[in-house]
């Protein structure tokens, strides 16, 4: 007869638990990590940092990875992440650019593009949920594949030379805002509503909690996970259009970068929570650490090689806090 | 079980298929060949790179139309790799070697392997000085590269006393790395000021055009007044601080640019900030190097020196409609 575990009991709090200092700084350790950076940069180049055009242009430099840190959100939920989100939106990007450089008509080749990136997510949803691959296993195997499907798209080279009008979806600026912050809210909006108030968003959550419980409880695991890549490639697909029409060119590496730093943005965001799950709020919060350290360091001059460092410093940060809280529960 | 066993045995077969479809197998050359065929292994790390992809496919496509047996290998920066591979290929006996853009700090074991069993490396871009690990390396004149980048962007500022100057370099690619430290050097000298005290460094070419966007944008962001050139070392980084310029509304800001990519040549034709760029002749570099791998296939005869410096050619709107983009 097959043991289940039971769903682990966390006592309740006492209330001096709840108001001591030390829990509220424990709690919301990263959200102040955030103001922290904005106060520290204000300090040191008020003028610049603090100007209504810095604030744009930080929130332009975080939409895409806002995008594809909310596909990573989605996949980390379920208790998986998954190593191809960047590659994926490197290869959706390209795919739509090449088409349109073919003559494609733009909403076809971005319907192609989010195609792409889609069967991308249904195939690591097929290999985790129905093949049991591990995910690490799963979506480097595909990180791999794609980067080398983006190679061939591309043929190696820099595809440029789109529609002008394509190139509205990431240079336009309605109300004098890059048009690349509004997708992101929207996506961000229909991420978190998605989890926070639909059947599959909760059964998400339930997987991420415990797969057991949830299959018990009568949830299609599998079904659910394959559903969270899904997800995840079609939303990556979504953040590297927009890449491609912000750049006005494609690359077979242009999106590559953003998957560390997606993972990075989500694992910052699992510490604003108390359970320590993966949640848009806390991978907004997230994402904003890694735009406002990047655009303050730029611009006080600090060198990208160390911004490289402080970055892979806040990410032991994060995890580690991650991990100390998870243990305290 | 059985079932299972099928399944395998069938994705393996099907795994074959597919892998003996993709495979370049080089015509006449594949098989081994006979014991007379020139057999060549070439390699790069600069494949996704446009240039390094056009250069080594070309060098592919005309050793085999030669009749000689090329491999290459390839990687996105991987040294690691190349050095097994490499190691791999020299074991399994080679007549030459081609080295394509390599960085030659990363590729001693390599080197060592192919000394041992008397192999001559030749060489595309292998550095800026002569290098015995090379019978041959032929690159270009990276100080003709800077001169002639540095006398555009003077010419677009209206010289360069007391302007301020942004460099933005990628110090792992030799050649890179050269040309900056050589553009600061002009620059300095012509009494400008380098914009942030030192060269902004892109961590990753493939992302360069994004990475000089955000560098470019932010720096104008805390001195709006304090910029009046971008020299930049290689056109993808240079394309995107143009459009940081653009998108800032500014018209008196310069970029120039190196490689004469199809995108860099669009934008300097678009009469924006982007003013010239250079044209490193990879075409006729690649003449160079096969002319002295004929040679040696034919006679076994090696270079008489092992360092060549080819000319380069400024692109700017007056000569950018003549130019062909390298990387198509």
């Amino acid at each position: 007869m097959a043991q289940t575990e039971a769903p682990p009991v966390v006592a309740p709090a006492t209330p001096s638990d709840r108001t001591s200092f030390t829990a509220l700084l424990w709690q919301g350790g990263t959200l102040l990590a955030l103001v922290v950076l904005v106060i520290l940069f204000g300090a040191l180049q008020p003028d610049a940092f603090l100007s209504f055009g810095n604030v744009r242009n930080i929130l332009a430099q975080i939409a895409i990875l806002a995008i594809i840190a909310s596909a990573q959100t989605v996949v980390m939920v379920v208790g998986d992440f998954d190593l191809s989100v960047g590659v994926t939106a490197t290869l959706a990007g390209a795919t739509a650019a090449a088409l349109m450089i073919d003559g494609w008509s733009i909403p076809l080749a971005i319907v192609a593009a989010l195609v792409v990136g889609t069967l991308v997510g249904v195939v690591n949803g097929i290999l985790v949920a129905y093949m049991n691959l591990s995910a690490f296993v799963a979506t480097l195997a595909t990180l791999t594949s794609v980067g080398g499907l983006a190679f061939i798209v591309t043929d190696g080279t820099t595809l440029f030379g789109m529609p002008e009008s394509f190139e509205v979806i990431g240079q336009g600026r309605p109300l004098g805002l890059p048009l690349p912050i509004f997708f992101a809210v929207i996506v961000c909006v229909v991420v978190w509503l998605v989890l926070k108030f639909t059947t599959i968003g909760r059964r998400w959550y339930a997987v991420g909690g415990s797969a057991e419980v949830a299959r018990l409880s009568g949830v299609n695991v599998r079904l659910a996970r394959f559903l969270a890549f899904t997800v995840a490639g079609f939303v990556s697909a979504i953040g590297g259009i927009i890449l491609v029409s912000r750049l006005a060119s494609a690359s077979a590496t242009s999106a590559n970068n953003y998957m560390l730093l997606a993972v990075a943005a989500v694992f910052l965001g699992m510490t604003v929570l108390r359970s320590g799950a993966a949640n848009v709020g806390g991978t907004l919060v997230g994402v904003g650490i890694i735009g406002v350290m990047s655009n303050g360091l730029n611009i006080v001059g600090v060198s990208a090689y160390f911004q490289q460092v402080f970055t892979g410093l806040i990410i032991i940060a994060a995890v580690t806090l991650s991990a100390l809280k998870s243990r305290s529960h | 079980m059985r079932r299972r066993f099928a399944t395998v045995v069938g994705l393996g077969v099907a795994s074959a298929l597919v892998l003996s479809a993709c495979s370049d197998s080089g015509g006449d050359g594949g098989g081994g060949g006979g014991d007379d065929t020139f057999r060549v292994a070439a390699f790069t790390a600069g494949y996704g790179t446009p240039v390094g992809k056009s250069t080594l496919d070309a060098f592919v496509e005309r050793g085999e139309e030669l009749g000689w047996d090329v491999t290459l290998y390839t990687s996105d920066f991987d040294y690691d790799k190349i050095n097994t591979d490499m190691q791999s290929a020299i074991t399994q006996g080679v007549d030459a070697i081609l080295a394509g853009y390599p960085d030659p700090r990363q590729i001693q074991p390599m080197v060592a392997a192919a000394q041992e069993a008397d192999i001559p490396i030749f060489s595309i871009d292998g550095g800026v000085e002569p290098n015995e690990d090379f019978v041959v390396d032929v690159t270009t004149d990276q100080d003709q590269i800077a001169e002639l980048s540095v006398g555009a962007l003077g010419e677009a500022m209206g010289g360069l006393e007391g302007k301020d100057v942004m460099v933005i370099g990628h110090d792992p690619h030799v050649g890179i790395s050269t040309r900056s430290r050589l553009a600061v050097e002009m620059l300095e000298e012509g009494g400008a000021t380098i914009a942030g005290g030192e060269i902004r460094q892109v961590l990753a070419p493939g992302t360069s055009q994004e990475e000089a966007l955000k560098f470019v944008t932010d720096y104008l962001q805390a001195n709006p007044e304090g910029l009046d050139g971008v020299w930049v070392g290689w056109d993808h980084a240079a394309v995107g601080a143009a459009q940081a310029i653009e998108e800032a509304g500014r018209d008196d800001i310069f970029v120039t640019g190196v490689d004469a990519v199809g995108i860099a040549l669009a934008e300097i034709e678009k009469n924006g900030p982007f003013v010239a760029t250079v044209v490193q002749d990879w075409p006729a570099v690649l003449d160079e190097v096969m002319g002295y791998m004929e040679t040696f296939a034919d006679s076994g005869e090696l270079p008489e020196e092992n360092f060549v410096e080819t000319e380069v050619t400024l692109v700017d709107r007056n000569n950018v409609a003549d130019v062909e983009p390298t990387d198509a």
